[in-house]
This record gives C-alpha cells, sequence and structure tokens, in this order.
C-alpha cells in the first residue's frame, strides 16, 4: 500500500495521480460501453445474416435502384462484352437518390460491363422510349417506368 | 463469401505475413521470439504494404495483373528478402522468456478482452452487405476494373469519381478477387478486418516496448470500442487503412526520436511511401508527420534532420509514378479545381475551425479518447517529457490544423460536408487515432517508474494469464454457435428449400433462372402443353423464379410434380417462399 505522499509529493505525485485518473477514467469508460458493443455487434450479425441474398448482394444500392429486379435482369441480359448506358427520363418521379446516383450503382454492379453514352443496351429510368422508335426492342421491363432496352445503333 | 473463399484469403494475408517477417529480420536483430510474437501485428501490415506497393508500381507499368502475379509478387519478395538475411548474417530468434507477474495477467486480460471485440466485429461484418457510398461509387469499382481488365483501365480509372486516388487499395482488393477467383465483395469483408486485426496487434505490440500492460490495454480497448473507429473495421473505404498507417508510422517515428533505432525509421519511411499511395490525404499527412519529427528533433537537427530528409525524398519518390500516371491522362488533380488555397471564403474560415474541433471532440465519434489524450499531455508536459510530447502535440495540432484547412477548402459552407459524405469526419479519424495511439505512450513515459522486476510465484501466474487469454477467445465464438448454430456461407441457392413429407405451406417450382426471358420461356411451354396457372417471379436470391403455388397440400404438390416431370420438365416441391 503506497502512502498519501507518494501521491502527492511535488512533482511526482501529482504526475503519478493524474496518470492513474487517466487510466482509471478509461477503464470505466470501457467497462461501459463494452457490453453494450458486444450486444450491439451480435445484433448487427442477427441482422445481416438473415438478409436474403439480394439484399445483401444489392446493400448500398437498395434505396437507389428501386426495384431489384432491375439490376439483376439488366446482368442476365446485357452480356459482359458489351456497353450500356443508364438514363433517367426527365419526368421520372422516383427519388433524387435514384435520380442522381443509379448510373453510379449500375457501374458497380454490372462491371465488367462498360457504361457508354452510345450503348446499344440502354437500361431506362422513366425515359421516353417512343424516342428510339421502331429501333428499340424492351427486353424486361418492371411493367411500370423501369425497362432494359436493346436498342439497334 | 463461401468458406473456400475464406481459406484464400487468409492464405494470401499469410504471404503479407512471410513478406513483412522477412523484412523486420533483415532490418532489425533477431531478438526473442516473444518480440517476434509481439511484432508479428507490425510484420503483417509491413509485408502488406510492401506487397501492395510492388503490384501499384507494377499496374502502373502496365505489367497485367493476373493470379501470378498476385502470388509471385510475395513469394520472390519473400526469397529475395530471406537470402539478403542470409547475406547479412541475421540470426533466428533464439529464447522464449517471458516476464510473469500481474503485468503478464493484466496482458492477458487485455488480449482476452480485444480479442473478443474483434471476433465479434468479425461475426458481425462478415455478412454485410456493401453499404458505403465511396465505396460502391469508386474504391470497389476501382478494384473490379483491376480485376477484370488485369491493369489500369483506362476508361475506369479516368471516369470513376476520385479518378486522382492513388491505388494501393483497389490494388489489393483486385488482389482479394484474384485468390477467390470472382469479383466476390463479401470476401473484402474478411480482408478488411484481418487489416484492423493487424493494425491493432501492430499497435499494441509497439507499445507493449515501452508502455506497461496496465496503461496499455485500457487504451487500446478504448480504441477497439470508439463507434467512428471499432465499428467501421469492416467498411470497404480507404480512410481507417490510412489512419492505420499514419498511426503505425507516427509511433515508429516517436521511437526513433528518443532511442534513434534505425529500423524503426526504416520502416516508417515504408509505411509513409505506402500512405501516400493510399489516398490524397496522405500526402498531407506524411507532410504533418515530417514536420512534427523535425520540431520535436530541433535540439539535435544535425543528427537528425538529414535523416528526415531522407525519408522524405523516398517518400516523394514513391509518391510521383502515380501522379505521372494520372497527370499525363488529364486526370483532374489531386487539390481539385480549386487550388490548395481557396481566394474567397473567408467568412467560412471560423465555421471551419469550430467544425473541425466539434467533430474532434464529439464522444459520439470517439468516446473519450481526445480528452484523455489532451489529459496526458498535460501530465506529460507536467513530468516534462520532453520530445516525445512535442512530437505527440504538435502531430495531432498538425493534423487538425489539416482538417480545418481541408473543411476550409474543399466545402461549400466551412462545414465539412461534401456530396456523398462527411469528409472532415472521416478526416478527423487520423487525428483520433492518432491520440488513442500516443495517449499511452505519454502516459507511461510521465510515469515515474514504468518498470518492475518479475517477482517470485511469476512462472505460475504465466499458466494463468494463458488460461485468461484464451478461454475467452474460444468461448464466444462457442456460445454463439451454441446460440445460433454453425457460421452460414449464403450462396444463391439458399432460395430453394425443397420440402419434407406432409410440409404445410408448399408450392411446385418448375425452375429458377438468372436470365427472365429464360423463365418466361420456360412459363410458355409449359402453358402450350397444359400445365396453366404457374407464374415467374423475382426470388430473393436475385433469380426469376418460375413456379405454382395453388397447391392445398404437399401430397397434391408432389402428385402435379411428378405430372410436370413426366412430361418432361424439371419440378420440385419447396417450402413456399
Amino acid at each position: 500500500m503506497r502512502s498519501v505522499s507518494w501521491w502527492t509529493e511535488w512533482p511526482d505525485g501529482p504526475i503519478r495521480t493524474g496518470v492513474v485518473f487517466l487510466v482509471a477514467t478509461v477503464v470505466v469508460a470501457v467497462a461501459i460501453v463494452y457490453p453494450q458493443v458486444l450486444r450491439e455487434l451480435g445484433r448487427d450479425a442477427t441482422e445481416n445474416s438473415a438478409q436474403s441474398y439480394a439484399d445483401r448482394e444489392i446493400a448500398g444500392g437498395n434505396g437507389i435502384v428501386v426495384d431489384q429486379a432491375a439490376v439483376y435482369a439488366a446482368r442476365a441480359l446485357i452480356p459482359e462484352d458489351a456497353r450500356y448506358h443508364v438514363t433517367v427520363g426527365d419526368d421520372y418521379v422516383g427519388s433524387t437518390l435514384t435520380r442522381d446516383h443509379v448510373a453510379s450503382y449500375f457501374r458497380y454492379f454490372l462491371m465488367p460491363r462498360r457504361p457508354a453514352e452510345t450503348a446499344g443496351w440502354v437500361v431506362c429510368y422513366g425515359c421516353d422510349r417512343s424516342e428510339y422508335g421502331d429501333r428499340a426492342d424492351v427486353l424486361w421491363t418492371d411493367g411500370g417506368e423501369l425497362s432494359i432496352v436493346k436498342v439497334e445503333r | 463469401m463461401s468458406i473456400q473463399a475464406v481459406g484464400a484469403v487468409a492464405a494470401l494475408n499469410a504471404l503479407y505475413l512471410a513478406v513483412g517477417a522477412s523484412l523486420l529480420w533483415v532490418v532489425r536483430s533477431a531478438g526473442t521470439w516473444i518480440d517476434v510474437v509481439r511484432l508479428l501485428g507490425l510484420a503483417y501490415v509491413v509485408g502488406l504494404v510492401l506487397t501492395g506497393l510492388a503490384w501499384s508500381f507494377l499496374l502502373i507499368a502496365g505489367v497485367p495483373f493476373s493470379l501470378a502475379v498476385v502470388l509471385g509478387v510475395p513469394i520472390l519478395v519473400t526469397a529475395g528478402l530471406l537470402a539478403l538475411g542470409r547475406a547479412r548474417r541475421r540470426s533466428l530468434p533464439t529464447g522464449a522468456r517471458v516476464d510473469g507477474g500481474s503485468s503478464l495477467v493484466v496482458t492477458a486480460v487485455g488480449v482476452a478482452a480485444a480479442g473478443v471485440l474483434l471476433e465479434a466485429l468479425l461475426r458481425s461484418a462478415r455478412l454485410s452487405g456493401l453499404y458505403w457510398f465511396d465505396g460502391w461509387s469508386f474504391w470497389i469499382p476501382k478494384a473490379k476494373a483491376i480485376y477484370f481488365f488485369g491493369g489500369l483501365d483506362e476508361q475506369f480509372f479516368t471516369e470513376l469519381p476520385g479518378a486522382s486516388y492513388p491505388i494501393l487499395v483497389p490494388a489489393l482488393d483486385a488482389a482479394v478477387f484474384h485468390v477467390v477467383g470472382s469479383a466476390d465483395v463479401l470476401a473484402l469483408h474478411f480482408q478488411y478486418w484481418l487489416f484492423a486485426l493487424g493494425f491493432v496487434w501492430a499497435l499494441a505490440g509497439l507499445l507493449s516496448e515501452r508502455v506497461p500492460a496496465w496503461i496499455l490495454w485500457p487504451c487500446v480497448l478504448l480504441l477497439l470500442v470508439a463507434p467512428r473507429i471499432g465499428r467501421r473495421f469492416q467498411v470497404t473505404e480507404a480512410d481507417l487503412f490510412l489512419d492505420y498507417l499514419f498511426v503505425l508510422a507516427a509511433v515508429l517515428v516517436a521511437f526513433w526520436i528518443v532511442d534513434g533505432g534505425r529500423w524503426r525509421l526504416l520502416v516508417a519511411a515504408l509505411l509513409l511511401c505506402a500512405i501516400v499511395n493510399t489516398k490524397r490525404e496522405g500526402l498531407l499527412l506524411a507532410t504533418v508527420l515530417l514536420a512534427a519529427a523535425l520540431i520535436a528533433t530541433s535540439r539535435r537537427w544535425r543528427a537528425r534532420w538529414p535523416a528526415i530528409g531522407i525519408v522524405a525524398l523516398v517518400a516523394v519518390a514513391a509518391a510521383v509514378p502515380w501522379r505521372l500516371w494520372y497527370v499525363s491522362r488529364d486526370v483532374e488533380g489531386e487539390s481539385g479545381s480549386q487550388g490548395l488555397i481557396r481566394g474567397d471564403g473567408r467568412d467560412l474560415l471560423w465555421p471551419s475551425v469550430r467544425r473541425s474541433l466539434d467533430v474532434l471532440w464529439d464522444p459520439g465519434y470517439w468516446n473519450l479518447i481526445v480528452p484523455v489524450f489532451i489529459g496526458a499531455l498535460a501530465v506529460a508536459a507536467l513530468a516534462r517529457v520532453g520530445r516525445l510530447a512535442v512530437f505527440s502535440g504538435a502531430l495531432v495540432a498538425f493534423v487538425v490544423a489539416g482538417g480545418v484547412w481541408a473543411t476550409w477548402n474543399f466545402s461549400q459552407t466551412g462545414a465539412g460536408f461534401v456530396l456523398g459524405g462527411n469528409f472532415v469526419i472521416r478526416f478527423m479519424g487520423a487525428a483520433a487515432l492518432l491520440c488513442a495511439a500516443t495517449a499511452p505512450l505519454l502516459l507511461s513515459a510521465a510515469w515515474p517508474t514504468t518498470r518492475s522486476e518479475p517477482r517470485a510465484g511469476a512462472s505460475r501466474r504465466v499458466g494463468l494469464a494463458a488460461v485468461i487469454a484464451t478461454l475467452p477467445l474460444l468461448a464466444y465464438p462457442a456460445i454463439t454457435i451454441a446460440a445460433d448454430g454453425l457460421p452460414r456461407f449464403p450462396t444463391r441457392d439458399d432460395c430453394s428449400r425443397p420440402a419434407r413429407a406432409g410440409a404445410p405451406d408448399v408450392e411446385v417450382v418448375y425452375g429458377r433462372f438468372d436470365d427472365p426471358r429464360s423463365a418466361d420461356q420456360l412459363l410458355a411451354r409449359l402453358t402450350a402443353v397444359g400445365f396453366v396457372g404457374a407464374e415467374s417471379a423475382f426470388d430473393p436470391c436475385g433469380r426469376w423464379k418460375v413456379s405454382y403455388d395453388s397447391v392445398a397440400s404437399f401430397e397434391q404438390a408432389r402428385e402435379l410434380a411428378e405430372q410436370v416431370r413426366t412430361a418432361g420438365f424439371e419440378a420440385t416441391v419447396e417450402y413456399r417462399s
């Protein structure tokens, strides 16, 4: 057992007290948070494990692509060596998140397929398909605003 | 991510470890086997960055990035280093004496607590999806581009966001894709967890040389439970990876300032080379690290500054190839379109200062790391610790100043927000991690006596320490397996769940297809021969399922399946999904 002077006598005493105080603070902070972090990680693990394959694979795109089927259909329909273009129509009524980032997400998901402005494959979010005329062949649609179109160039 | 993918990633990381262990064997004296174990984390990180840098330079030189290169580079580097070690007559480590006593028991408790947390982090991260904007926006696409096209594809590497960001991390990610055999993004979570494990081991191993266990392990645990550090270990972006390298380089330089060990500076130089090839912020972090070293060694500048100058030159040389590559392809520079100093926006300077300091102080991000560091700095100043305190204080101040500058220069509001994320929080991660690493160093330097002789009975405590360290590490996975079963490795076939006899809620599944047209064709053929009522629907595994679910019982479903099979189709009775 240390004497009181060991903790108080200048100059080493206050330094020892300061060090022990700080380490004790850290120990208390860790002791409070540690079980909570462990519980949260367990909960995260359970949630991640319970996800469907598609939810997990699309992950960050779930709030962007509107319909998971659209990205899977694009991956199945567009050949790996083909080029594609994601276009969002001016009148598209979906979220800003979709409008701003859907092309970027498709680029990530569809690699090694390359994006190109004049590509023959078009992933269409509320675009005007009539502008492609007879050259367009709709190969997939969600029944609404989303479609995958093959255009003869 | 399959069990084979886990094995492949583990094997790749074993190669990193072999490279790093060989390098440390060459640059420092062998020491004891305990030293080897203590520095195993540093060896891993060093091997990782040396291999990653070699791959990066080969990519920039246009060498196709294949599996042969992925495996050949670390194997050749290891062989070369081992040959160099033999030529330099390096001896093998000897002895494995452990200083027993209460310090060892505290170490065991710390290892167990940190280990269980890391296990929990792995369990959580393993089946996580890729949610992080920058991850899917450009970090992983760059890695995929290297993997699919065998190099720095001109289109992707000039058009992707962050095109000027260096390629060390994408190269490491692409190596994972190669050993796994596909662009399996989920496998990266395991890889990034290994990065974190290596960093924590490296930091604790390095600090344990000077910091007593009772100071060290609480600080390591504080780092692990900090929301913006430990909880982000699985994030497949380069921010935290950069911070790992920066902090380890800072600790090595701090030790070099104190003891002049040349190997430390050599390893720090290698880490700095990796830092400037990880992110554009790396240039800033490397600069402030060397500036802080200059200040801390100013009283012995004749002896120390030339060495710091050489390290700076090496780091600059390592930074040049990537910069030449992107400049030659007209990619916008790392300072952005506004340059390094914005002409307008004086009114944003104070909001930037406030924002940066608010972020750094926020316990919601870093728990108590920053207050503890400030306390440690004060205690160290009181104890006249000197160079270590000057170096740590100056470095943290410089990093914060860098954060203020970046916030002021790159954001529109002085608040550090930009599209797709909040960079000031990410940048301040380097300062917070630095605080977590240097606080125990300062506290131990301030503590009047830090070493005690092992007492009698210490040998018994070695056994006790071994039990304390290993029991929780074995118990945690055992408990989770008992509660949740063995780890799952999900596949796209998970949605197919054949029903047992007598099961309720069943359906007859005629097929699952990646291509919706194939599903429609099957549906048409089934309808043509009289099996009407089936439908094609997208299933949770990302396939189109052709099925018929209007069956009242398992028996009815089985009869229908037999009829369909007789007609030349496939059919299985499955649980309805």
